[in-house]
């Protein structure tokens, strides 16, 4: 059993080249200043915020990522901190220009029945 | 908060420090390094962490949020003095922390591992020039200082490595894995043909006599002539064939000083491992053999011989091969992005392969399109390999050779008729010669 963390956005019409840009990033699980540099482009200083996000859950893995018609989706494994990770992301990301997020939170059984 | 700084350091370190930050020069060229390598080289870092490794990068201060395991080789290679002595005192200061910090994973990395690694960068600098670290731009004096001091004079498996800075402190021994390092070193003795190896930067040829001391410590079972079933037992005969039989030599002209040079440090090494053999009979006896390489080699390998050309080009001429060559695809397991290195394979009559080199030089230079298509007769196996930068000094192209054991030309023949038709291109340098080449190395039986 894997639990999950989905995350799906639609950000604003100007921002689609930094959401594709940070969903490259968390495809290929490169969480770090990259991202956090993308993200102050969108939200100012978004990118400290999202520092704190890292301390706390310095083992963050980003199993699946896509941006497709404009909404980026990404999979987060979150091993027992669903609940917390979950919190922590829709905190993080409510503050920025979006028209759609939502955030939940999932139970990967499927290998494993 | 910082856990080294210029008010715990040493007196003699922090003086060095000193110096070299208050020079201005030295911190510009270095806030251009930063930027241009380091910046996107430690992408998987966080904003405050790479802050603070810039810090150290130009300071010399460490944070102790960088004290962890997976930077601890990176703080040691960033430190502005990269020395026996400022490695001995960051051990000191530094390892226990992450012992404590991180007690399992000391476990698997021990003090010992890094050391090791320093000595494996500091080899592999010297066939490329790795941007991502810092020990590559050290001088080669100072390279060598590090790598005697961690290996010493000649090989012992176990090497007392003393810190400079505190006498009193017992030092460290290094159990070094004869069988790891052999591979590592031999490994990088090949590749320094390839790609402009500079000898007035290298470590590994400047010091024959480690390298003869460790071949003579080797098991009776890895200087015998025989084929080994374990595919891991025969790469290290196989290196260590040509490591001892190079072979360089070329059928068109005299050698290019640089290939000279390292002939001429190829011939050192043998020099030396003949001294240690008088009491090694096997060693003695696989030098004897290796004095005659096509008989020694042709009885076990399929075909052990390649010739290459390594030519450069300007800028206007690199798009254009570049853009041509482009059409393939690299092979298999090779990343264009990652190693700046592309392997064209150019086989003749495959329809899946087809000919680029006729197709440029039908752009180029129609004129010798007879003079390819003549070579192509010859059944030569050729292939296209695109040396980048930053993995290599110069643009370059690099044309391999192969003759195969049915082929009724010679490799010679091969070296002659490809120089022939390549110097009449629009080039800046033309290198080419003869070696035996471990790569196409195969078992016949």
């Amino acid at each position: 059993m894997t639990d999950i963390v989905l995350l799906k956005l639609q950000g604003q019409a100007e921002h689609q080249a930094q959401w594709q840009a940070i969903a490259k990033l968390f495809m290929a699980n490169t969480i770090g200043h990259q991202l956090q540099d993308l993200f102050d482009e969108i939200s100012p200083d978004s990118g400290d915020a999202f520092e704190e996000i890292l301390d706390a859950f310095p083992d963050i893995w980003a199993e699946q990522a896509e941006y497709k018609q404009g909404e980026l989706s990404v999979e987060f494994l979150s091993g027992p901190d669903t609940e917390e990770l979950a919190e922590a992301l829709e905190g993080f990301f409510k503050p920025f220009p979006l028209t759609s997020l939502s955030i939940n939170q999932s139970c990967d059984d499927a290998e494993y029945e | 908060m910082p856990i080294v700084d210029m008010s715990n350091m040493p007196a003699q370190l922090a003086q060095q420090i000193e110096e070299r930050t208050g020079d201005l020069n030295w911190q510009t060229q270095r806030e251009q390094i930063w930027d241009k390598h380091h910046a996107k080289w430690f992408y998987f870092l966080k904003r405050s962490e790479l802050k603070a490794l810039k810090r150290c990068f130009l300071t010399g201060e460490i944070d102790s949020k960088l004290v962890a395991h997976r930077h601890f080789d990176v703080l040691i290679d960033l430190f502005p003095i990269v020395e026996p002595a400022s490695i001995g005192y960051l051990i000191e200061t530094l390892y226990p922390i992450l012992e404590q910090n991180e007690p399992e994973t000391s476990h698997d990395l021990p003090i010992e591992s890094y050391l090791v690694k320093l000595v494996q960068w500091l080899i592999e600098s010297e066939f490329s020039s790795c941007p991502e670290r810092a020990i590559s731009y050290l001088h080669q004096a100072e390279k060598l200082s590090i790598f005697d001091w961690i290996l010493g004079e000649n090989y012992s498996p176990a090497h007392q490595i003393e810190h400079r800075l505190n006498p009193e402190h017992p030092g460290w021994q290094l159990d070094i894995s004869i069988d790891d390092l052999l591979l590592r070193l031999l490994l990088r003795l090949m590749p320094e043909l390839d790609n402009n190896c500079d000898l007035n930067t290298s470590v590994l040829w400047q010091r024959p006599n480690y390298l003869a001391s460790l071949i003579a410590a080797l098991p009776d079972s890895c200087l015998t002539a025989n084929w080994e079933k374990d595919e891991d037992k025969q790469d290290k005969k196989t290196y260590l064939w040509i490591a001892l039989a190079m072979g360089i030599s070329s059928a068109t002209a005299s050698l290019s000083p640089r290939l000279q040079a390292l002939k001429d440090k190829q011939s050192q090494l043998v020099t030396a491992v003949t001294k240690i053999a008088e009491q090694r009979p096997l060693l003695k006896q696989l030098l004897s053999d290796l004095q005659a390489p096509s008989a020694f080699f042709k009885p076990i390998l399929e075909y052990a011989e390649d010739c290459k050309i390594q030519i450069g080009l300007d800028e206007a001429n690199l798009k254009i091969w570049q853009q041509h060559f482009n059409k393939l695809e690299p092979r298999e397991g090779e990343s264009r992005a990652n190693w700046g290195f592309v392997d064209l394979r150019v086989a003749p009559d495959d329809p899946d392969n087809p000919d680029l080199v006729f197709s440029l030089l039908a752009k180029i230079a129609p004129h010798l399109s007879e003079q390819w298509l003549a070579i192509r007769a010859l059944n030569i196996y050729v292939a296209i390999s695109l040396l980048q930068k930053p993995y290599y000094k110069n643009y370059a192209l690099l044309i391999k050779g192969n003759t195969r054991k049915s082929n009724t030309c010679n490799t010679k023949q091969a070296e002659q008729a490809l120089v022939a038709l390549f110097e009449q291109l629009p080039i800046t340098s033309l290198e080419s010669w003869i070696h035996h080449e471990s790569t196409f190395i195969e078992n016949r039986s």
